[in-house]
């Protein structure tokens, strides 16, 4: 179980007792509410973001932001829902501000980096040396790092809201404020992509069979 | 009756991986082979991002970021956290670097442009006595755009961009973006012929002091204004003075570019200039600097960097 990952309905009570005593000023109800909210806000931002450094800026800035927002929540979606909307706005602002693609804080080159999708580019020695991408544990993790970050922000967000977070369609639209016939392109074309980059073809390679059918734009 | 039907694309297979596909393209997948070898490939995706754990962060960090975000509660600003957000340095005052930056200069050529044009629609009409002070008052617009005129000389200039501008197709100008233009522009685009990436005014509001308008503009420029309007200056031609103190800026201080982000705030009650620039500090770290300076004097009210 990833880090925060509770039974819906009882953190959903848990939240709703917890946001109203801290919209009454309760310090502790609000501190318990931002504690067990990080994890998931963090592994969002992380995954977004890209990497450490930006995860805990946005992380930092979400947290903030929903201290000072509480007030104004309404209780109309799941406090969970909003704290996404609010975590992924913040992390899609801090790509655009730092106006680069995320730092994965590896020194690879390409090629390297190709081996950790899964595929070492030559063929020669993939099968000995590529890190299953379906696997656990750290080159696991580099691989949907790698992959992730070959998104663009907004398919990426939809991707992790719906598979990290398990959000459904409708909160998705709801957090990243499309239409949900958006959401489900993005989601489509986001896990495609992904599916071609670490999915190995048949001669060890990472990079995609040009007639690799893919959705409409 | 035709039994050909196109194969599932990606669409398809991720709406069926999340249960949201008719029933119709289920039935489609039980005789599509690819598509199932494909549903597979997607699904290992999703179970690979749902199942790549992110570190957790130490309980030192999460208390830091919790006490940071409940201390923004109290005070009504974020309190600097000290675990890699970025630094606010103050930076001092630097010797000129010579040069203008080259949107500045384009600026000015755009206006002696538009001088010309004047010039010979003048010249053409034939002149008289109040030809004379016109091209006096050109002059010394002219001469505010090189940094040293008056703000009087700033509203003949706005003048100018505009009239010339419209007969002079595809000359600059300074009217507000069309989205705008019946309530007035939430944002001022610098003349076109200046650079292709002039930045936009924005309207970042009011701020009580310098203090306030730092912190506001601490993590980032904001993308859009706070109100449909600039904010009212008293000033004509907010964007030229924009311009003007821009020569001033780049004198005092050392930017490595052109300004990534122009705002206009009222602090104090006084109208502010900022600018986002690109710069290096002493040790050869890229970064953005931060400065705010009187729109009427030029004199910088607060700098920093990001």
């Amino acid at each position: 179980m990833t880090p925060g990952t509770e039974p819906v309905t009882e953190a959903a009570s848990d939240d709703a007792a917890l946001v109203s005593a801290a919209q009454s000023g309760d310090r502790a109800a609000l501190d318990r509410l931002l504690r067990s909210h990080q994890a998931r806000i963090h592994a969002v931002c992380r995954r977004i973001t890209g990497n450490d450094t930006d995860a805990l800026d946005a992380t930092q800035d979400a947290l903030i932001a929903i201290v000072r927002g509480l007030p104004r929540f309404d209780g109309r979606s799941r406090f969970s829902t909003w704290a996404y909307r609010i975590a992924t706005n913040t992390c899609l602002d801090e790509l655009r501000r730092r106006k680069r693609r995320p730092d994965l804080g590896l020194t690879e080159d390409l090629g390297s980096r190709d081996s950790d999708l899964g595929g070492t580019g030559d063929g020669s020695n993939g099968a000995d040396t590529a890190p299953d991408p379906t696997g656990d544990g750290v080159a696991g993790r580099m691989a949907i790092d790698v992959a992730l970050s070959r998104l663009a922000p907004e398919f990426r967000a939809a991707v992790v809201l719906r598979d990290l977070c398990q959000l459904d369609y409708a909160e998705i639209a709801e957090v990243l404020d499309v239409p949900v016939g958006t959401v489900r392109s993005r989601i489509a074309r986001g896990r495609g992509h992904l599916a071609d980059l670490l999915t190995p073809d048949p001669d060890g390679n990472s990079t995609p069979p040009p007639e690799r059918r893919t959705s409409a734009p | 009756m035709s039994t050909d039907r196109p194969p599932l694309d990606d669409l398809d297979l991720s709406n069926l991986l999340d249960e949201e596909a008719s029933q119709e393209v289920a039935a489609r997948l039980e005789g599509d082979h690819a598509g199932q070898a494909r549903l597979d490939q997607l699904r290992a995706v999703r179970d690979l991002v749902a199942g790549a754990e992110v570190e957790p962060l130490s309980g030192d960090v999460v208390d830091d970021l919790i006490s940071t975000a409940l201390d923004a509660a109290d005070d009504g600003s974020s309190a600097r956290p000290e675990h890699g957000l970025a630094e606010v340095v103050p930076v001092p005052l630097s010797r000129r670097r010579g040069g203008v930056p080259p949107w500045v200069v384009a600026a000015v050529v755009v206006v002696m442009v538009g001088l010309g044009l004047s010039l010979v629609w003048m010249g053409r009409d034939g002149g008289d006595a109040g030809d004379d002070v016109a091209f006096q008052e050109v002059g010394a617009s002219i001469s505010a755009d090189d940094g040293t005129g008056s703000d009087g000389a700033v509203e003949d200039d706005s003048r100018l961009y505009e009239s010339d501008a419209a007969a002079s197709s595809g000359a600059s100008e300074l009217a507000p973006e069309p989205s705008d233009a019946e309530g007035g522009a939430a944002t001022t685009t610098a003349p076109s012929g200046a650079s292709d990436n002039a930045p936009t005014l924005v309207n970042l509001g009011e701020f009580p002091d310098p203090d306030a308008l730092r912190e506001h503009l601490r993590d980032g420029f904001p993308a859009a204004g706070v109100t449909s309007t600039l904010p009212e200056t008293g000033i004509d031609d907010d964007l030229t003075a924009a311009f003007r103190c821009l020569g001033k800026v780049d004198g005092l201080f050392e930017p490595t570019g052109e300004p990534t982000d122009v705002g206009l705030a009222i602090v104090a009650g006084d109208p502010t200039v900022v600018y986002d620039l690109p710069y290096r500090t002493d040790e050869g770290r890229d970064t953005t600097i931060v400065i705010a300076v009187d729109e009427v004097s030029c004199i910088p009210v607060l700098s920093f960097q990001r």
